[in-house]
Order: C-alpha cells, then structure tokens, then sequence
C-alpha cells in the first residue's frame, strides 16, 4: 500500500491477506470528512478503499501477478461512515475468468452494521502486458520490509 | 419544488461556481484531492486539480480509479446543491462507475446532468474527460442521490 501514492496519503493498512480474501482499513481521520458538519466520511473515500480492496484482491488471485485496471466499480451506500472511527474492507474474488476478475467488497465499522457494499470489475492485462518488474515492484519492496 | 421542475430545460437557475466552491469548506476530503467547481459559459463544470498524491499507478502512471470515483461523487453533490441552493449535501444512495481510459495526472474536468426518478431522489450522469478530448472521456459514472429539500 505504501508504493501506491493515494494509499500512503489515506495511511491505508493490510489487516489481513489469505488465499480467498484479504481486509484493508483506514482511520476515521477527519481529512476524509464528506460532510463536516454532520461528522460523515465521504462516500469517494470508501471508493477509493473498496477500489484497492479488490483490486488487490484481483492481482492476488492471478496465478501470476499481472496488472490489474478497473473496467467498472459499484458502490451501494447501506449508512454513512463516521468519523473517528477505523473503517474497514474485506475484498473477494466472485469468479475468475480468462481476461477478467469479478470481485465484491464490504466495508464496515461495527461489524454488525455494514455501511457500503461494493461490486468491482477488472481487466487482466496478462503477462506480456504487465511492465517488467510489476511483481518485484509490488512484492519485492513488501519482502525487503520483512528482512 | 415539484417533479416537473426537473425536467430538462425546467430546472431552474442553478449558483455560480463561486458560491458552489464555498461549500468545500465542509467537504475537506474534496479539498485534499482537489476539486473545485468552475463556470464555463452558462454551465458549472468541475476539475479535479493534478496531484501526485492521487496517483494509483506510479508506473504509468495514472490517477487512482478511486480518487476520480470520489471526484465525479463529489461533483455529482456540488451539482445537486448548485440547484438546491446548498441547504443541506445531499446523501448518496449508491455510485457507479465505468473507466473508459487510464486519467493521466493532468487537470481533469467533469460535467453533469441531473435527472429525476421521483420525489425524493434524483439520478445524476456525469462525465470526466482531460485536455479537450471531451469525445474521449476517461470516465462516465452514475448516482442516486436524496433530493436535500425532502
């Protein structure tokens, strides 16, 4: 998350990553306030969490890591997010297809109260597309973090 | 304000770029990705300011899909409120949006078009393009907003 500049800017954090899902979060920071006067996150710093959640998902899932553009994402805004509060993620991958990564996400606070459910759509770009040193870029960099 | 109002051609007079900027002060994250609101001509459009720290792909690179997702939400909002003279932002019901090309970090521009389905709600189109390429948008997305007078 930090080699992605937006994702270092929000401080987004890998909760947990396993081989059919992965959970990202962000604080409730006041910077994200949508909707100052009422204390609500705006709705676009949910996108840009459910974008990474399954976009992340999307390129774990490929047998080999291969960038991973989004076609399309929807959001369905259950509540509002409210600030001060940690915001969480959990990405899957619905179906993988040949040329495609069909994904759904659900963000919450309490885990009781969902507060947006989201549905993502991603192009495999394949190997031959992905620029050399994707995956050193991407894993290399999390490997060195661990040594 | 009744449906018919909302018709095309019906909606009536909406604030200029300069009242509608004024409202950002209660939008802070729309600040900190940078969007403002702007006239061209009769018409509001919006731009989202380059920043480097709203880069996704640093090897394009290209904007994060989810910062110009937030962007043409936050112009979806301005524009309801130009019309609803900002008495209160406007809750969104759901978003969604469809990437056409990767958004280059230069200033990109967003117009909108508002709809109505019923009382309560409106349906808010909105297209983002770069440069002049206003043919060629780099995104076009949709949302259901609640109508802040009801």
């Amino acid at each position: 998350m930090g080699l992605i500049p937006h994702c270092k800017q929000l401080n987004m954090q890998v909760e947990s990553v396993c081989e059919t899902h992965l959970v990202l979060s962000i604080e409730g920071d006041e910077r994200f306030l949508g909707n100052k006067e009422e204390g609500l996150i705006h709705g676009g710093v949910l996108s840009v969490l459910m974008d990474s959640a399954c976009g992340s998902a999307a390129v774990i899932a490929s047998p080999e890591p291969e960038v991973c553009p989004t076609v399309d994402l929807r959001m369905d805004h259950y509540r509002a997010a409210k600030v001060g509060k940690k915001i969480y993620c959990r990405a899957e991958v619905t179906h993988l297809a040949r040329q495609i990564v069909f994904t759904e996400g659900l963000i919450w606070q309490d885990e009781d109260k969902p507060i947006c459910k989201g549905t993502g759509t991603f192009m495999r770009l394949g190997a031959e597309r992905t620029p050399k040193g994707f995956a050193e870029h991407i894993f290399g960099a999390a490997q060195e973090k661990k040594a | 304000m009744n449906e018919s109002d909302l018709q095309p051609g019906k909606l009536g007079k909406h604030l200029a770029a300069k009242e509608v900027n004024l409202w950002l002060a209660l939008i802070p994250y729309a600040q900190l990705i940078g969007v403002e609101a702007e006239d061209r001509g009769e018409n509001l459009i919006f731009t989202l300011q380059p920043k480097s720290t709203n880069i996704g792909n640093p090897l394009l690179p290209a904007l994060h899909g989810g910062v110009v997702a937030a962007y043409l939400e936050t112009a979806a909002i301005l524009n309801v409120m130009a019309y609803t003279q900002g008495k209160r932002i406007p809750k969104v019901i759901d978003f969604s949006i469809d990437y056409l090309r990767s958004a280059r970090t230069e200033i990109t521009y967003a117009r909108c078009e508002l709809g109505r389905l019923g009382k309560r709600v409106v349906n808010v189109s909105v297209t983002a393009w770069q440069g002049n390429r206003e043919a060629e948008p780099i995104a076009l997305a949709r949302a259901h907003l609640i109508w802040p007078e009801s």
